[in-house]
């Protein structure tokens, strides 16, 4: 079997398209935070307004100056409070064991997520 | 069964798990719990060349179990999501490279990479965290399943190139 091939520009092509069209075109987020546990939108937090959360005693979420972190939560693996600060849409905080999303949705979706969530 | 197809079963099956137990040891970028770059799928694109889609699923899922059983990750939702994704990526590596010719390893391993994470992350959507905004890591996933990919079919084929082409055949 050959490394390469001409047909394998076609697959590459392909990738290049899915990376163009799932791309965010921007980077500026809303003023919100959303958490989303079991796929139903639990909080909605103004992210300039500094807080702590609770979600279920099972996560602790800390607000401030405009960004959110995971600060407490129970499950083994820690990977969303080893995350850190988010500011912006791209990559949300996700933690698996507990069903959590806490993502910054784009300005002009605010309104799609509070729907599908 | 032959011997030969028992052995060269096995065989893979343990480098398989071994990669991936120790490819857990390598930073994964993304934040995203089991996330791993999956450098042990290159052991299925070894076995590619004229094998059975019955030998190579079995040697994916028992690769995939071994893994996940030593990595203590054998009865979380991560090791379902990654024996589903495996399972239709190696049908879909298999559907593309039988008419022998049309495709080099570089696109038969990019064509499983899409078609796992794809799936993986479909499922997370649709199961687990239930919430399409989780597409929101499907771009840095296609990067990173890439370069893994790449690095693969470059293991891959320097491997076949070794054990000269097919390994299933009887000598």
């Amino acid at each position: 079997m050959k490394f390469f091939r001409f047909s394998d520009l076609f697959i590459i092509l392909l990738v290049v398209l899915a990376l163009v069209l799932t791309l965010p075109t921007t980077r500026a987020g809303g003023s919100v935070v959303h958490v989303i546990q079991d796929g139903l939108l639990v909080r909605t937090l103004d992210l300039w307004v500094d807080a702590r959360v609770e979600i279920g005693e099972i996560m602790v979420i800390q607000v401030e100056k405009g960004a959110v972190r995971a600060l407490v939560t129970d499950c083994p693996d820690q990977v969303c409070v080893r995350m850190g600060w988010i500011s912006s849409p791209g990559i949300p905080i996700i933690c698996v064991p507990n069903r959590i999303m806490i993502v910054i949705p784009r300005e002009k979706d605010s309104e799609i997520d509070v729907i599908t969530g | 069964m032959t011997y030969r197809r028992l052995s060269l079963i096995a065989l893979l099956t343990a480098l398989g798990g071994a990669v991936h137990l120790l490819e857990t040891l390598i930073p994964f970028p993304l934040p995203v719990p089991g996330g791993r770059w999956g450098f042990s799928n290159s052991v299925i694109l070894i076995a590619l060349p004229g094998a059975r889609l019955s030998d190579l699923l079995v040697l994916a899922i028992a690769k995939s179990t071994l893994g996940a059983f030593f990595g203590g990750r054998l009865v979380t939702p991560m090791y379902l999501m990654s024996v589903c994704g495996l399972t239709v990526a190696v049908t879909a590596m298999w559907a593309i490279s039988r008419k022998n010719g049309h495709f080099g390893l570089v696109g038969i391993s990019l064509a499983g990479a899409i078609t796992n994470n794809t799936v993986q992350l479909a499922i997370a959507a649709a199961f687990i965290i239930r919430n399409v905004a989780l597409f929101l890591i499907y771009p840095y996933f296609l990067i990173l399943g890439s370069i893994a990919a790449v690095a693969n079919a470059a293991i891959a084929y320097s491997v076949l190139k070794r054990a000269g082409g097919k390994l299933w055949e009887t000598s």
